[in-house]
Order: C-alpha cells, then structure tokens, then sequence
C-alpha cells in the first residue's frame, strides 16, 4: 500500500500532471521549465500593460518570475511545480534514510525496505501537504508565494529581509502580513499524524515537525537570499590562479 | 508476468514523457509580430545540427525542399530593409543554451521582453529603424527530469548544431542584414527582388550576435571560422607567418602604427558578437585568442578599440564556474592533454587540461577587462565608451602587477560581469543586461546618420 502510494507521488503523479508537447499548428503551450525554479527577481522588467508574448505558455517560467501579478493559472503552476521537485524527492530519500539507520524512527516501521518506504511516502506526504498549503492559503489570501531578493547591498539587512520574507509579503505595492509559509509548516507538520505510528503521533511531535518544515523554509529563503554570493566566492576557488 | 509488463509500460510511459521529442516548434509560423511592431522568427536546428526542411508543396512529394524557416527569415529582413531604405533595420540574433529549446522555453518569452527593453530605448525617437528579433533554437533541453545530468549529451549536441547548416544561418543572416546587396544565397523558392539594386548601397542596419551559454559555444565556434577568414582574407595575410609567434613576446608592445582601413568590414561582420555566461571549454578561445595574436589584429571603431567577441560571465554563475570544471574533469577521461613545459603561453597555463576544464571566462590569465565599479585603477586605461555603464562602472583594460603588460589585448574581449547586472548563469534577460550592452551599441544619432556609418572598423598591425 505505502510502496505503491510513494511510487505513484514520485513517479506517475509528475507524468499525468505535465502538459502534453504542443503540435505545431498550436505552438507555445509545452511545459518547459527550464531550470530557473519557482523564484522571482526583483530587477525582472515588468512587462507594460497590454504586452503580450507570441508562442509562450501563461506557465512560462519568465512569465511567472516576472513582477507582474500571477493569475490564478500560474498559481496552479506554481503549485504543481513545487509537487515534484529534485529537493522533494532526494530530501524526502535522505531524510528516510536517515531516521532508518541512523535513528530506527520509528522503531515500528523497521529497517528493512518497506520501512523505508513508508518514512518515504510519509515524508513526501508531507512535502506536498506543505505545499498544497501554501497555495491555497496564498490564494485565500492573495499573498504572492514567490521569493524575492533584497534590494539592499548590507549582508545583515539581506538575513534579516530573507527571515522576514516568511512572514512579510513583499510583491505588493507595500509590505503586508503573509500566511502561506507558516500554514504549509504547520500542514507539514501534521500530516504525519495521519501516518505516523501512535508514538510518533502526538500534538508535540506534530509541531516538533512543524517548525523543522518551517526552518527549513527559512533556510532556503536565506540561501536564495545569498545564492549569487555564494556561487560567486565558490567559482573562485575553482578557477586557476592568477598573476594579477 | 503480469507485474513486470505493468512495470514495462509504466517505464514506457515515464521514459516517453520525461524526453523533449525531437520536431520543430515554430514551422508553422516562423516569422511573427509582436507588439510594437517588433518582428521576431524562429530557426531551429535538429539534434544533429540540420534544419527543418519542408517540403514546397506537402501534398506533392516532388516538389523541393525549402528550408522554410531560415528562408522566411532571410525574406523578412530583405523586406524590411527595403520598405526602410532611410534608416536601415536593428537585428538582434539570440542563440539559446542548456534546458532551453524553442517551445514554451522561458528564453522565449525572456528574449521578447529583451526586444522591448531595446524598442523602448529608442521609444522617443520617431525615426527609429525597425527591430527584428531572430530566436535560434536547438535541442538544449531533452529531458524533463534530472536535467543536470544532460551536460555531457547536450555539450556534445552544441557541436554538432555549430556545424555546416548553422554557419550557413548565420552568415546568411550577416550578410542579408549588412551586406547591400539583397542576400547572399537564395532559396530557388524565394523569388529575387525585381529592383534588387535599387537597394540604398549606404544603409546602415545593425546586427547584435548573442550567445548564451551552450549556445555561445555554437556562436563562438561558428562565428571563429568566419572571423579567421576573413582576417586571413585581408591583405594577404594568409600567406605570411605571425608576425607575433606565440611566446615571443613581440605581441606585448602597444599599437603605435595603424594600418589600413579595411572598407567593407562593417558590411561584412556583426556590429557585436556577445559571449553570455559561455559553457564551453577554453581550448577554442585560447586558440582564437593565440590567432589574433599571432595576426596582430585590432578592431576599431571610431578610433577606439572595440571587441570582435565580447565574452561576459557573471560572478554568480555557478554553472559556468562550478559544474563545468566537474562536467569537465569527467569528459576528460577519454582526452589526453600535454603539459606545454617552457612554451606555456600565458605562463600561468601550465597544461592543457587547464583550458579544456574551464571556460574561458573562468581563467583570470585569459581576461583582457575587469568591470570595475567606480573609476579605473590607477595606470589602468577605461574603455572610453564604457567609462559610465548603469552610471556606476567602469570597464578598465586588465594590466598585470607591475610593468608587464596585459596578455590578452585582442579583440576577443573576456571580462566577468557583477551579479547586479546577471545575478546568475540562467536569469539573464534583465534592464541591467541591455544597459550593459548598449555601452557597445550604436547610438541613436548614428542610427539616424545612415551616411555616416556607425561601425568603422579598421584593422591595425601590431608594430613593435
């Protein structure tokens, strides 16, 4: 049962949901996400009032990181775009892994592939949980879920615009309280209570989880923050010494 | 039985929808209007470098084969150039790269608001010359999932895409755009213009030549050859030696003498040659780079120096700066490089390995330009029409620590650009980028002077 249900998240789910190619004759609405993510810029040129774009999806990736606001097309985009991702899939296998042999969490499971399966399934669970909770909470609310840099050139003023990002909607014309990340935590959280054994299942375990679902969100919003620094010191140390 | 033939079709399935098939997107309507009047086509290449043929006529299989997309495009920019003799045409041709293709690709749509970004520029003035945007697409993306692990499918896929069919798309596209003749080579299906000398011999039309990652490895190896030629075309060039060999040092000295002007060249290359966060090797460069300095040549426009390739990387590009030495490190298995022992030239480069693991961008031996924010450093020259770009840099020419003298002062310019103006190797299309470039664009006044050409360009030898 859990086998099947983690293969069908991982495997089948992704392949029914993706848009079938485009035929010629209607060019332009093929899913290609190409490897920009979920992320906004704040310097993306907002496209003038009645400029279109020839042959491209309301689900291009361009559009939808641009600055203007999202239709509810590219919130469901958005959406299921974020049901599979290479973070969800990996994390949810390491993280498995990880309780198995390193914690035997939960001992009921056991160590063995099934166990494993359903620590997988579960954690997966969660990840879409979380962010099937943070769409419909943004869409209730009208909150924009895209990140966004700082404008500003100070690394503090940058951790401290990335932590408050989680609470801050900031693609409005002025900063307004944001719900989604906090509700896909606590969705996060206690989704497990439907799976987890009864020693895993308490309200204490459930926001336990909540608030490592909620970490890591700010985690990632800090590390979008400094991404460009940090590949950019990172390149350094790749490239061949110089005279200069 | 039955579990393993579920198992067989689900594979099936999930294999057939997790690759990009191999068809063009845009065959139907090649050539397009956005808004604005901005003109944009499409020209795709297959996974071996061949463009869509098509036949004439689908419903007779004897009719010729056109190549329908490249064509219309050929078409389009004789039309334009015609109906706008006073004040010639702007073409920008885009070459996309890695996980991008031209379907539903976000370079699609980012290159669109790239064009606008340029039509805006020029929104005050009323005799602007038409825009024309030239999408060329390839297979860079092939897979929907684990997209990381084509680097080594989709690097080899840009060879075979800057092949023969691609160097002919582009010259014909430098040639329909600057030469005043209409076109170089005709499709038998495109009827000749009936006053096709009537064409203004004194136009001046712009062509901006971009390549982004992948795809500026395909521009760089197919505008290489162009470039040689006809360097090696000037003045009999072909058939004397370097005059600075590799390593001897002869190619340190300054220009103190010029020669001279070449007519015709600004008829005969693009206006800009943009290398943008290029995934390819440094061995093509460095043997480019050894060319120009063997050959001594220098390109100028308005008297200043001006590049052939403008190579640009951003800081924060990771693909470029990180994946590729790993990619890199792991294609090198079936290589073999040599060790260049007292020739090394520049003499940080001790082996080949080092060129064949990095690109060209990421050696800083190879740079000949540090974009500066604020003024240039002491003893440092500023481009003089680059001193100001975004109002806060300043592109200096890259001198070594004491009297040495820089390495690479060809025309093949290599500088890497801060994450304010590329944040990273896949965002590119921002204000920031066009208000870097349009430092190196002609400028509105010589757009309206179509009797005063905005590229002059003039070959130098180097004289010690």
């Amino acid at each position: 049962m859990f086998e099947a249900f983690a293969f069908c998240l991982t495997f089948i789910l992704p392949v029914v949901a993706s848009p079938m190619p485009n035929d010629t004759a209607n060019p332009g609405v093929e899913a290609n996400s190409a490897d920009t993510g979920s992320k906004a810029s704040a310097s993306q040129p907002p496209s003038r009032p009645g400029s279109s774009y020839v042959g491209v999806s309301k689900c291009n990736d361009y559009l939808i990181n641009n600055n203007d606001p999202l239709s509810g097309v590219q919130r469901a985009c958005i959406y299921k775009s974020n049901l599979l991702t290479s973070s969800g899939v990996f994390g949810a296998g390491i993280g498995a892994g990880w309780a198995q042999i390193m914690k035997n969490d939960p001992a009921q499971w056991g160590r063995g592939p099934q166990g494993y399966t359903r620590s997988y399934g579960t954690r997966y669970a969660a990840g879409m949980s979380k962010a099937t909770a943070e769409y419909l909470t943004a869409l209730a609310f009208r909150e924009d879920p895209r990140p966004r840099r700082s404008k500003s050139p100070f690394w503090f003023d940058r951790i401290a615009d990335a932590a408050l990002s989680m609470f801050l909607d900031t693609g409005q014309a002025y900063p307004r309280p944001a719900f989604h990340h906090v509700a896909g935590a606590l969705a996060s959280g206690f989704t497990g209570m439907a799976f987890y054994p009864s020693s895993n299942n308490t309200f204490g375990s459930a926001l336990k989880r909540s608030g490592m679902s909620f970490g890591g969100s700010l985690a990632y919003a800090e590390l979008y923050e400094f991404e460009p620094d940090i590949f950019r010191i990172l390149g350094k140390r790749f490239s061949p010494k110089s005279k200069k | 039985m039955r579990n393993l033939l579920i198992l067989f079709l689900l594979s099936s399935v999930l294999i057939d929808q997790s690759c990009y098939p191999v068809r063009a997107y845009r065959l139907a309507s090649p050539v397009v209007t956005i808004d604005n009047g901005i003109t944009l086509a499409f020209i795709e290449f297959d996974d071996n470098g061949e463009l869509y043929d098509e036949r004439k006529d689908a419903n007779d299989l004897k009719s010729i084969l056109e190549r329908k997309e490249l064509d219309q495009t050929i078409q389009k920019i004789q039309d334009l150039k015609e109906s706008n003799k006073a004040t010639g045409i702007n073409v920008v041709v885009f070459v996309h790269g890695w996980k991008n293709n031209a379907g539903d690709s976000n370079n699609v749509a980012g290159f669109q608001a790239f064009l606008r970004q340029i039509h805006n520029s020029y929104a005050d003035d009323q005799q602007r010359a038409p825009l024309m945007g030239i999408y060329i697409g390839w297979r860079g993306a092939s897979v929907r999932v684990a997209k990381n692990f084509s680097y080594w499918s989709r690097t080899n896929a840009a060879l075979r895409v800057a092949g023969p069919h691609m160097e002919e798309a582009l010259y014909r596209i430098i040639h329909a755009v600057k030469s005043s003749q209409t076109g170089l080579t005709r499709s038998a299906s495109i009827p000749e213009p009936k006053d096709s000398q009537s064409v203004d011999q004194t136009q001046t039309s712009n062509l901006i030549l971009i390549g982004h990652s992948f795809g500026a490895r395909v521009v760089e190896k197919a505008m290489t050859s162009y470039f040689e030629n006809k360097i090696l075309d000037f003045d009999g060039k072909h058939l004397q030696g370097c005059i600075a060999p590799p390593g001897s040092g002869a190619d340190k000295g300054r220009l103190t003498k010029e020669g001279q002007i070449v007519s015709g060249w600004q008829r005969q290359t693009p206006d800009l040659t943009v290398l943008l966060n290029e995934a390819a090797p440094a061995t093509h460069a460095k043997q480019f780079l050894e060319f120009l300095k063997c050959h001594g040549t220098v390109l100028l426009r308005a008297g200043e120096h001006f590049p052939l390739f403008l190579s640009i990387t951003s800081d924060g590009d990771a693909a470029t700066s990180i994946a590729l030495p790993i990619g890199q490190a792991v294609a090198r298995i079936e290589l073999k490089t040599r060790a260049y022992g007292g020739s090394s030239d520049p003499p940080e480069i001790a082996n080949q390995s080092t060129y064949y693991t990095h690109s060209a961008a990421n050696i800083p031996a190879l740079h000949s330009h540090e974009l500066r924010s604020g003024p240039c450093l002491d003893g440092e020259k500023a481009v003089p029409f680059a001193k100001s770009i975004l109002d806060r840099y300043s592109l200096c020419e890259v001198h070594y620590s004491g009297s040495t003298p820089y390495w690479n002062h060809t025309p093949y310019w290599i500088t890497k650009i801060p994450v304010s103006i590329v944040p990273d190797h896949s965002d590119i299309f921002h204000p920031e980028l066009y208000g870097f470039l349009s430092a190196f664009l002609p400028d509105k006044e010589s757009l309206r002077s179509p009797m005063n050409p905005p590229v002059q360009r003039t070959r130098t030898l180097s004289v010690q």
